[in-house]
């Protein structure tokens, strides 16, 4: 893993060959099969790996602090992403500051602490760039800064889905592998006068078709006239339909079946797999000395406005 | 018989009652038989020993077809596989010859008698 970024070596390798390829922000993008021919050649890295990086980096859903600036079909939301010759690339504001900092024409930025691995398979959970840059500003601002306040400005893990974080987040912050759990939202509403749960903001990993479907086979008309009629009516939900309303992000919509009570409802749809998952996470340290230890090994004067400015980089986007 | 009515609203739970009833030949091991025990701890995916008879076989994967699941056929007779089915997450951690399942307890999950391996 590269100090001055927390980026992976294949990571590494896509903002190198971008950069090299002249696809910076204000380039433009190259084709996807190309930048992937240039990394086999340079780094070795077969193409359909860092094709599924690249594509990574570039979904709004999967990183916070996107890399990677996309045109065409990369996938999201459940589909695979197109052909890479029918894609195209180039590096984000954030993408090309991480390489500026590789390359020592840039102070070191925290992008893997922020960004995770959980998205990859990893155990290092994600935290929002906000607190975790404000965090560190604090810190660089006040090393004696008190570790409860610390931890209080950065908070809690968060997944760019926005789904909702539980599980002993106390033990993952400090140091101790822990499992969480990942939420789906399931909000109550009333639409044509129909009582209705919306569920949105899928844990990461999760596919909408996979929710869908699940969904669409416990409906309350669900035939399991083949099971014993207990079992029968526990794979049946008190839900009388199930709509798809996603555009860019996931909505579904289930229709309360008349006469369920709601919360209930509500309660069981959070029981349902995919609506939450478990996932193993880690840190490789406690997050304090994460933290303190990022600082330590970074901290120069124009430290803080880099990180102000990573900041600004992202909420522009 | 065991948790009965806090096993129903496991989904690794309900998935071992559903497989098992379909005709599948199967032992509950695991997080899912830990909770179908008593554990307070909710079982992230179900586990299972799965007799390789081939009508057990089948009628597992006709099962798992309901659920979402296309087993590709060379899948089943694998020593363990895994997949993820509208129920969540299926380890068949073991497919074992005709007969060999380990020792198991029925325990109730929703009306249904469950294999599920005794507790050590």
């Amino acid at each position: 893993m590269s100090k001055r970024t927390g980026l992976g070596p294949v990571e590494e390798a896509l903002l190198l060959t971008l950069d090299e390829l002249g696809a910076g922000p204000q380039h433009p993008r190259v084709r996807s099969s190309v930048l992937l021919a240039e990394i086999e050649r340079r780094f070795a890295v077969a193409p359909r790996y860092g094709y599924q990086v690249a594509c990574d980096l570039a979904h709004r859903s999967t990183v916070w602090l996107r890399l990677l600036d996309d045109r065409g079909n990369l996938g999201g939301l459940g589909h695979p992403p197109a052909e890479p010759r029918y894609t195209e690339l180039r590096l984000t504001p954030i993408g090309a500051l991480a390489v500026a900092a590789e390359r020592d024409d840039a102070l070191a930025v925290p992008i893997g602490i922020v960004n995770g691995s959980v998205y990859a398979g990893g155990q290092r959970p994600p935290f929002a760039p906000k607190t975790l840059l404000r965090a560190l500003i604090a810190l660089l601002d006040d090393r004696a800064i008190e570790d409860e306040a610390l931890v209080g400005i950065c908070g809690p893990p968060a997944f760019p889905t926005g789904c909702d974080v539980s599980g002993d987040v106390e033990a993952l912050l400090a140091g101790r592998p822990a499992v969480l759990r990942l939420s789906a939202s399931v909000v109550p509403g009333v639409e044509r006068g129909k009582e209705v749960l919306r569920i949105t903001n899928l844990p990461p990993g999760v596919e909408r078709e996979s929710i869908l479907r699940s969904l669409q086979s416990r409906v309350e008309s669900s035939s399991w006239y083949d099971l014993p009629p207990e079992l029968a009516a526990s794979m049946r939900l008190p839900i009388a339909g199930v709509h798809d309303a996603s555009t860019d992000t996931v909505l579904i919509k289930c229709r309360v079946a008349p006469g369920a009570d709601l919360n209930d409802v509500g309660a069981r749809l959070r029981e349902l797999w995919g609506v939450y998952v478990d996932v193993p996470a880690a840190l490789p340290a406690p997050l304090l000395v994460l933290l303190r230890r990022w600082v330590a090994d970074h901290a120069e004067a124009r430290t803080a406005a880099t990180l102000r400015h990573l900041l600004a980089l992202y909420e522009a986007t | 018989m065991g948790v009965g009515r806090r096993g129903e609203r496991s989904p690794a739970a309900l998935l071992a009652a559903v497989l098992f009833s379909s005709g599948a030949r199967l032992v509950v091991v695991g997080g899912t038989a830990r909770f179908l025990h008593g554990d307070e701890h909710w079982p992230y995916d179900l586990d299972v020993v799965l007799d390789g008879c081939s009508r057990s076989l089948g009628a597992a994967a006709s099962m798992l077809g309901r659920l979402g699941v296309a087993l590709p056929s060379n899948l089943l007779y694998r020593q363990s596989w895994s997949v993820v089915t509208s129920l969540g997450p299926l380890d068949v951690v073991a497919v074992v010859s005709p007969g060999s399942l380990p020792a198991a307890v029925s325990l109730d999950v929703a009306g249904v008698a469950v294999p599920v391996e005794v507790r050590a």
